[in-house]
């Protein structure tokens, strides 16, 4: 009496196969959540939009092997070969087939961008084929991939609108087509110094055919994912210590008033010291303090140096847009912060730069930084309305967009190194929590300038990657002893393969 | 000549039917009758009567010149016909046994007083170790016999039997969305032990082979009451118990410094806005100087407190800073745990019946902790002829609990508050934990960036339990013929526990508050025959030969329903849920089917051989790999009746056993499967591949297993000894191993591992003194095992499970049990003067390991039982210490306490810094140059990273203890002063439990396990409540 044994040993909770429908916001929720949840625990101090006031090891450069943001790539990855394995063949699906490399190549270039290389060509087939020791591919490799990958998608994604479950466009496919060469741009201009003959090549291509390469053309256009109530945003359901660990960093503060840049109002709350709310019209009202101090040093810091006047009261929240429930009920907002994977704002930067450096011919250098610059001041402005935060919206509002511009240090008037150093300081602010990409600029760049903290432990130098995770040591032990001969030691301070200043 | 009348008692006052009295060196001899009584005819002088009764120590008695007198009896426990139960509930000589078990009678059960069956049962038994889980309120226990065998951390439990049919061990751990997980309590653990007639552990495979798959681990065999066969009159027996608990130990606070930072604090809102109030730590200013500061409970100007943040900002007027020493302390409340039993039972001709019911009622050590268990059982045997015998067993338990409390580190423990409590802060001034206006919206607290009031955390945020349980079997005996005998049996154990989770509004971690519901259906039925045949061929050779089968039916349905968020406060129903309900469920259902059979030879009742063979059919492996047959033998041989042995010699056996045991996995593990995630906005449905790669061609498990034993008796049994040797070895494992989540998989089942254990047991019995009116006698249970995985693969570290950097893990050619984690870096060259010194860095702190290093082991290298009972008339005193030698324990409590400056030792340094003993490289990686560390940092921050969280090494303790486990004191009434009552015997007694804790650990009492989900993590400490110390006073009255 055993022929029935096969019947019930059939698992029935879950299904053995999905649909790409139900695979797909799966892939872009945790990967959004993922690069919100980095991006402010790395992303954002190690750049210094914030500073750390508590539990400082990760602003003094004190890292440890980081399980994310590997483990979580290649949870997602699985998923996404799964769509293309069941899609590739099909004719009625190339728009999801398109849509999986264009996540598929996104999610690589994070987790390359972290941690340099990484398993790819032999990577997500544990199931497929077996192969459980993936071995790591030089991070040149894995760029060639996704930009190739990329170039494909941007011939599939031409179909109708015909997918759904999408919770980056909600279907919309001519967005994606934007987004798969916007990324396309953002990789090249990442690859430029070691391979500027690709990034030339591919830049110019997208660039002089903007019909069969179409890209970002306004804000709408940008990819970012909207949360609700019941997914609300990454900073939303923190206990209200734990945000308030990061405030304002003095090197946001002091370059923002530098630039009368009203944009403050939406990064950084008044202290509490000021009694002034969520807002104040008065700058001094702001106040950051200095990335890299140790614990102690952190929670007894004055800015005012007057012992009296130390302490958290005395030093700006981040910004009521980023803010908890549990830091103010009235106040926060669940759904006013997107987590935003590319602005339409960074890609004029990339442009702009691109034109700068004599890598494009379309366009003007100062037409797509002024662009950049309003798209931002724009994007933050809707946010803050969306909000519901109407004395920071009338700010916003308020600002002479064409004064800032205007201004010396803003006005895209000098030599070329003084203009991509405005590129790259304007870049850096519209940047603010987007994920690694202010790291990976600064990487790429040097600018603008990061100044370890007084108490950070790394010898003077700003960690320029992850350390793999402590797993893979053993999972998959030759491989990866493989990747650091190839590479350089395991440490923090190993630059990646693009990264040469 | 004279006439002498009295009575025959046994250990507990009650008659004793059928004794046998005779008059010395003569053939006068009576039986006693119904109620013990009798009458003897004396000689005249110097009259001793021999007073014996199977099972009990012969008595002799001098009577001379009496003519009424009452005799009470002792039992045997070493007699030598002594009857035990083994598999499948069958009765079996002891002496015939050819593999190692040992009994615990009633009375070494009950005498605990304990509330959960397994407690009751430590330190009594020789390799069988069993640690509480520190959740008090009947939480779940760790059992394991000889140690851990298997490499899932959850398959390591022995199988548990009551009157012949399997009941369930599991804990079925849950928590949702964001709540922490509630220890539930371990299914075994809610037997009555009222109900108990004895249990008997059979420790290896030998013992167990025919229980098969699950009592690889060996078995504990539970035989319950019945109704007593000789006497015809309706036994009524009651007792009522009270028992006072208090915590037993609790960390070692310090008491100079309180909250805040840079010896600095002062509250304003309890979220940053005053001097580091939203700092939760105690490195702030120096307690009983005369500061005055505003803290939480100073006034208001307006007459509200400090901490009502949201109804007043009215200046708070600085109140004395004073240390509390007992903050922690008055938190905890006497624990009163009430239980009452009544029992009848009857016999006849007909057969026999016993119907028990218990009500327990405990109120826990936390406030508002409670659990209510109602157990009615009953037990009956119907003779329908002289050949067909029917029983039946049937026991219901209802289990309910309106609040059990959250375990594990976050908001919701405690000790996780505790660990982060201001060593100024008042607890009583938390009692009324609303802001006034605004009860049942929002709490008042002392720090409102972390953490929740503790009173609102008990009061509020409660996990209630409603559990029905069914256990039980029917049976038919047909006795064929005089060599045929024929048994049905069908057994069946299920439960509905149902659970209810309530958070309220402005809860740290759910603003909104939250609400969950869990319904839990678990069923297993076992039906059994079983054909034996009996038969003398000559006069010296016995046979009997078996065989039966056996088809196990598993099924378990698991329910689990969130409201995320709730619209009104303090309404818990899914119609007040703010967002979309949240509903996840999981079914699964095995089978097995068996064949078994045995044969068992005699010869002259001196040497005896069983050979056992079953074979498994599991709907759990893969066609081909689903049928798997083991075997066992086993042979034993009194030594004693063989040979001419010395005088002093009463008894020796030998024995010898050899079995396998086969087993299976858990169901659906052979295919992919694409798993439910929460929806996107309550719409847009998202399902995701499994990260386990399965495996479609598993192969059952086996374990073998070699025994040998020596069961001497000295001195008419006055000393006893039972030795046991054991090496097993179990093979194949199926095992979830770690792979790189690069593959798109983190994890992926094989068949691979093997763990070899090795261990001695002892078991020395005394009886050093035995008169008329005195007897001591004294046990002894010792064990030691070694496990080794002898073979895994090189590269494999498997994980077993993991707590905070401490990872359980099995390597080639370690233990089972060894922990690994992060340590300190040391200079590792033997020739440095420095050699062995912590390596420190450029500022000052010492520096971590990037590997996982080997920290120690969890399991102890030995343990040691040693229980006394003496007894004089009519009192009795019996005391237990408990020995647990070696292992090691990682504690999350040291970590974090020395993190946030609460424990005495981080007083250390506080006004001058701190200069760590070591050395710092000033030369190369490759060539380094050692020199003393003089880097001073302040204690704050050295603390925080000397005590880094993944660091084992700075959080490990000696896990070695001795406890005072178990210390009781009986009277039974002399039947003097009740004969005029109706009641036969009463009895009463009081017993203390764990009243003294020899340990080096200075925070927690260390038998202690973390626990996590439905896992009981050996070895690991995480925020665990301390284990409390009890006193019971109960009285026993049987009519």
């Amino acid at each position: 009496c055993t022929e029935d044994f096969e019947t019930i040993n059939i698992n029935p909770n879950y299904p053995a196969s999905a649909q790409p429908e139900l695979l797909l916001p799966g892939i872009q929720r945790e990967m959004a959540y993922n690069w919100g949840s980095q991006g402010w625990e790395e992303g954002f101090t190690v750049v210094q939009y914030g500073a750390r006031l508590q539990f400082t090891s990760g602003d003094t450069y004190n890292w440890s092997p980081s399980g994310d943001p590997y483990d979580n790539a290649y949870a997602s990855l699985r998923d996404v070969e799964n769509i293309i394995r069941d899609t590739r063949e099909n004719e009625d699906a190339q728009n999801y087939y398109g849509v999986a490399l264009v996540m598929k190549s996104w999610i690589y270039s994070y987790v390359t961008d972290a941690y340099g290389d990484v398993p790819y060509s032999e990577a997500t087939s544990g199931i497929e084929n077996g192969n459980v020791t993936p071995v790591f591919d030089a991070q040149s490799t894995i760029y060639a991939g996704i930009l190739s990958d990329l170039e494909m998608a941007n011939t599939l994604l031409t179909d109708a609108d015909n997918i759904s479950g999408d919770i980056f466009y909600d279907g919309d496919i001519a967005k994606w087509r934007k987004f798969a060469n916007s990324l396309r741009l953002r990789l090249l201009m990442r690859i430029s110094d070691v391979d500027n003959a690709t990034a030339v090549a591919g830049m110019t291509q997208i660039t002089s055919n903007p019909s069969l390469y179409p890209i970002f053309e306004s804000n709408d256009d940008m990819t970012f994912v909207e949360w609700n109530s019941d997914n609300p945003q990454p900073k939303y359901d923190t206990r209200s210590g734990s945000f308030d660990e990061v405030r304002l960093s003095q090197t946001l503060e002091k370059r923002l008033k530098e630039l009368g840049d009203n944009r403050l109002y939406v990064f950084a709350q008044p202290t509490s010291n000021s009694e002034k709310g969520i807002f104040s019209e008065d700058f001094d009202d702001y106040v950051g303090m200095p990335n890299g101090l140790d614990d102690e040093a952190a929670l007894g810091y004055s800015p005012t140096g007057n012992p009296d006047e130390s302490g958290s009261n005395f030093i700006s929240r981040l910004g009521i847009l980023l803010g908890c429930r549990a830091c103010n009920p009235e106040e926060a907002s669940a759904t006013a912060s997107h987590t935003i994977i590319m602005s339409y704002s960074e890609l004029q930067f990339i442009l702009a730069e691109a034109a700068e450096r004599g890598f494009i011919t379309s366009g003007d250098a100062a037409m797509y930084y002024e662009n950049g610059i309003k798209a931002s001041f724009e994007y933050y402005t809707e946010r803050v309305a969306a909000g519901g935060w109407s004395d920071i919206t009338n700010a916003m509002q308020a600002t002479d967009l064409d004064a800032y511009v205007a201004q010396d240090a803003v006005a895209f008037t000098g030599d070329s190194d003084d203009n991509l150093a405005k590129i790259a300081l304007q870049k850096w602010i519209s940047l603010f929590y987007t994920g690694f990409e202010g790291w990976s600029d600064w990487r790429r760049t040097g600018m603008p300038e990061v100044t370890p903290g007084p108490d950070a432990v790394n010898d003077g130098r700003v960690p320029v990657r992850f350390q793999y995770p402590n797993s893979v040591k053993s999972t998959n032990s030759e491989n990866y002893n493989a990747a650091v001969q190839n590479m350089g030691a395991d440490n923090i301070n190993t630059k990646l393969w693009w990264d040469v200043y | 000549q004279s006439m002498l009348t009295g009575t025959v008692l046994d250990e507990n006052q009650v008659p004793l039917p059928g004794a046998t009295v005779v008059v010395k060196g003569t053939s006068n001899g009576v039986a006693t009758d119904f109620d013990g009584n009798f009458s003897i005819e004396l000689t005249g002088s110097n009259d001793i009567l021999l007073v014996s009764y199977i099972g009990y120590i012969k008595k002799e008695v001098d009577v001379t010149g009496k003519s009424a007198t009452i005799i009470s009896l002792e039992p045997d426990s070493q007699q030598l016909d002594e009857v035990v139960v083994t598999a499948l509930g069958i009765e079996r000589e002891k002496k015939s046994l050819g593999y190692a078990s040992q009994e615990l009678n009633n009375d070494e059960v009950v005498q605990a007083r304990e509330p959960n069956l397994l407690n009751s049962m430590s330190g009594k038994v020789a390799g069988l170790q069993i640690t509480n889980s520190p959740t008090g309120l009947g939480g779940s226990a760790r059992v394991s016999i000889r140690g851990d065998a298997s490499l899932n951390i959850n398959g390591n439990s022995p199988l548990f039997i009551v009157d012949g049919t399997p009941i369930s061990n599991e804990i079925v751990g849950s928590s949702g969305s964001g709540t922490q997980s509630v220890d539930y309590g371990n299914g075994a653990s809610e037997i009555n032990p009222q109900d108990i007639e004895s249990i008997n552990v059979l420790k290896g495979p030998a013992a167990a082979a025919l229980y098969g798959s699950r009592a690889a681990n060996g078995a504990i065999i539970i035989t319950t009451k019945k109704g007593k066969s000789q006497s015809s009159k309706l036994g009524i027996s009651f007792n009522t118990g009270v028992t006072i608990e208090n915590v037993l130990m609790l960390p070692d606070w310090q008491n100079e410094y309180g909250q805040g930072n840079n010896q600095q604090f002062a509250f304003v809102d309890g979220s940053g806005s005053g001097i580091a109030d939203g700092v939760d730590e105690s490195w702030g200013p120096r307690l009983d100087t005369g500061l005055m500061i505003p803290q939480f409970d100073s006034p208001r100007t307006d007459g509200t407190r400090g901490g009502d943040t949201f109804v007043s900002d009215a200046d708070i007027i600085p109140t004395p800073w004073v240390s509390q020493p007992d903050n922690t302390k008055d938190f905890f409340e006497t624990g009163i745990t009430k239980t009452n039993s009544i029992a009848i039972s009857k016999s006849g001709e007909m057969g026999n019946m016993r119907l028990s019911f218990q009500n327990l009622d405990q109120e826990g050590t936390l406030p508002n902790t409670d659990l209510k268990r109602n157990t009615l059982s009953f037990s009956g045997t119907m003779n329908v002829s002289d050949k067909v015998k029917v029983n039946a067993n049937i026991n219901y338990v209802k289990t309910d609990s309106d609040n059990r409390p959250a375990v594990g580190y976050g908001t919701e423990s405690i000790m996780y508050l505790f660990i982060w409590y201001g060593r100024q802060l008042n607890t009583n001034n938390l009692r009324d934990y609303w802001q006034p206006g605004l009860e049942g919206t929002q709490q008042f607290n002392y720090n409102y960036n972390y953490h929740d009031n503790p009173y609102f955390t008990m009061y509020e945020n409660t996990n209630a339990q409603d559990k029905d349980r069914i256990f039980g079997n029917v049976s038919l005996t047909y006795d064929i013929n005089e060599n045929w005998k024929l048994l049905l049996r069908s057994g069946r154990d299920f439960y509905r526990d149902f659970r209810v989770r309530k958070r309220a509004f402005s809860t740290q971690r759910f603003p909104f508050g939250t609400y969950q519901e869990d319904n839990i259906f678990f069923e297993e039925s076992n039906s059994d025959v079983l054909l034996s045949y009996d038969k003398n061929l000559g006069e010296k050779f016995k046979l009997n030969v078996s065989a039966g089968g056996n088809q196990l039916r598993q099924k378990q349905d698991f329910t689990k329903s969130v409201a995320p968020q709730l619209i009104n406060p303090g309404v818990y129903s899914f119609n007040n849920s703010r967002q979309a309900v949240q509903v996840s469920s999981n079914n699964s259902e095995k089978r097995i089917n068996s064949l078994y059979g045995y044969a068992r030879f005699s010869y002259d009742n001196v040497l005896f051989m069983d050979v056992t063979g079953r074979n498994d059919w599991s709907s759990t492996l893969p066609e081909g790999n689903n049928s798997y047959f083991y075997p066992s033998v086993t042979l034993s041989a009194i030594a004693s009746d063989i040979f001419n042995m010395p005088e002093w010699v009463s008894f020796a056996k030998v024995r010898a056993a050899y079995a396998e045991v086969g087993n299976d996995t858990d169901a659906y593990r052979l295919r992919s499967f694409y798993q439910n995630e929460t929806p996107f906005d309550g719409s847009t449905p998202i399902l995701t591949e499994s990260s386990l790669i399965p495996n479609a061609d598993l192969k059952p498990e086996i374990t073998g297993s070699y025994e040998f034993g020596l069961d001497l008796r000295f001195f008419q049994s006055r000393v006893n000894l039972d030795l046991t040797y054991y090496d097993s070895a179990t093979k194949n494992q199926i095992i979830n191993i770690s792979t790189d989540i690069a593959s798109g998989y983190s994890s992926q089942l094989i068949n691979a591992g093997e763990v070899r254990n090795y261990g001695f047991e002892a078991i020395a019995n005394f009886v050093p003194v035995l008169t008329d009116n005195f007897k001591w006698s004294s046990t002894f249970n010792f064990a030691t095992n070694k496990s080794e995985v002898t073979d895994l693969g090189d590269d494999i570290q498997f994980t077993l499970t993991e707590s905070n950097g401490a990872f359980i893990q099995a390597r080639e050619g370690g233990s089972i049990s060894a922990i690994y984690g992060r340590g300190f870096q040391r200079v590792e060259d033997e020739n440095s003067e420095y050699f062995g010194q912590m390596i420190i860095n450029n500022q000052g702190i010492p520096e971590r390991t990037d590997d996982l290093v080997y920290q120690g082991d969890y399991a102890p290298d030995f343990t040691l039982g040693m229980q006394n009972t003496f007894k004089y008339k009519n009192i009795d005193l019996g005391f237990l210490i408990d020995t647990r030698q070696g292992g090691i324990v990682v504690s999350r409590t040291k970590t974090i306490g020395s993190t946030s400056g609460q424990l005495q030792e981080t007083l250390v340094g506080r006004e001058t810094g701190i200069v760590a003993e070591g050395v710092v490289n000033t030369g190369t990686a490759e060539s380094p140059v050692y020199t003393p560390n003089t880097v001073n940092v302040d204690a704050r921050t050295f603390n925080n990273r000397y005590y880094e969280r993944d660091n084992v090494e700075a959080a490990k303790y000696d896990a070695s203890y001795t406890k005072l486990r178990e210390v009781s004191l009986g009277y039974s009434f002399p039947q003097k002063m009740i004969q005029q009552l109706p009641i036969s015997n009463a009895r009463i007694s009081v017993t203390g439990r764990n009243l003294i804790l020899w340990t080096e650990n200075p925070h927690f009492d260390p038998e202690t396990v973390g626990v996590s989900g439905g896992t009981l993590q050996p070895g690991i400490e995480n925020m665990s409540y301390p284990s409390s110390r009890s006193f019971t006073f109960n009285l026993q009255v049987n009519f």
